[in-house]
């Protein structure tokens, strides 16, 4: 009888230590989607999809339109990576650098031709969001806006 | 500025700091400090943020050529009136004349004025560290909407260090 009990002690343990691990995992899970904008001084209609982005920008930036190239949905764990492609032979790499108190750490690198331009380590509250701009394409800039929620 | 330095002047310690004054700016700077603890803060703030973040940031030499977009957020920030734009116009300002400020410093003062303006919740955004092979940097929070947003020029092709 003592023997079942220990086998149950250690069943009950096993099973706390998964139920952790299976939280601290999903905790460090996170949803990040982002969208690749042109933002040129050319008239021209603005994206409707993009108007709560684009209603604040309109008053720093001096852009007629805004259009969305692409829209990119990536999940990440802490440590891991995705890789977006951008136009003009750049492409995005955020890196998760997990969760601490109420934000998440993210690693964003732009590389153009396979060569590191920009980085930046920003920390994000949860449904929240960070631009990263300049790039030159076609008759504009690129803005490339990033949204975490986890 | 000629004789002692009567009001505060945020453009002349970060130039200061910099390394950019003559004796005799130097010397006023030196004197106001000893009896404004708002500039002396800001100066501390600015070699506190400096040291924090100068590991992680470039240390090239910010370029010379401010490109049109550039000119066009300052053109932008000109006109505004209110008084977080207005340190951020300063602080633009004497970064743009100050050519050979490094970006350590250009972002450390942009971080400083971004801590510094009084709003009621945390930022949505921090930014921890930034660098890069381009020729300048600049962060912003957009008031209205919380947006924030880095934004860089690169450097034309061919022309990395
Ligand atoms: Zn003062």
């Amino acid at each position: 009888m003592k023997r079942y009990g220990i086998t149950l002690l250690c069943a009950v343990i096993v099973s706390i230590l998964m139920a952790q691990a299976y939280q601290a995992w999903s905790e460090t899970t996170i949803d990040l989607s982002v969208k690749t904008i042109l933002a040129s001084q050319k008239p021209g209609q603005s994206d409707p999809n993009l108007k709560n982005f684009t209603n604040g920008m309109k008053d720093v930036f001096g852009y007629s339109s805004y259009k969305l190239l692409s829209r990119d949905n990536l999940r990440l764990n802490q440590d891991n990576s995705g890789r977006i492609s951008l136009p003009g032979n750049r492409s995005m790499k955020i890196t998760s650098k997990g969760i601490s108190g109420d934000r998440v750490t993210l690693q964003v690198e732009i590389f153009r031709d396979s060569k590191q331009i920009f980085q930046t380590v920003v920390r994000l509250l949860n449904d929240s969001e960070v631009t990263v701009g300049g790039p030159k394409h076609e008759d504009g800039n690129l803005l490339i806006n990033i949204f975490a929620s986890f | 500025m000629q004789g002692n330095l009567s009001h505060c002047d945020s453009e002349l310690i970060s130039r200061y700091y910099d390394g950019e004054l003559g004796r005799v700016e130097r010397s006023q700077v030196e004197s106001h400090i000893l009896v404004c603890s708002s500039c002396k803060k800001m100066l501390e703030d600015l070699k506190t943020i400096s040291s924090q973040y100068g590991a992680h940031l470039a240390r090239q030499p910010i370029g010379i050529d401010t490109r049109e977009t550039e000119e066009h957020v300052l053109d932008r920030l000109r006109r505004e009136e209110t008084p977080w734009w207005a340190k951020v116009k300063e602080t633009f300002l004497s970064k743009k004349i100050l050519v050979s400020a490094t970006a350590t410093a250009c972002v450390a003062l942009l971080l400083i004025t971004v801590l510094r303006v009084p709003v009621p919740d945390s930022p949505s955004a921090i930014v921890a560290s930034v660098s890069g092979d381009v020729s300048s940097i600049i962060i912003l929070e957009i008031p209205e909407t919380r947006q924030t947003i880095l934004w860089f020029n690169e450097r034309p092709e061919g022309q990395s260090l």
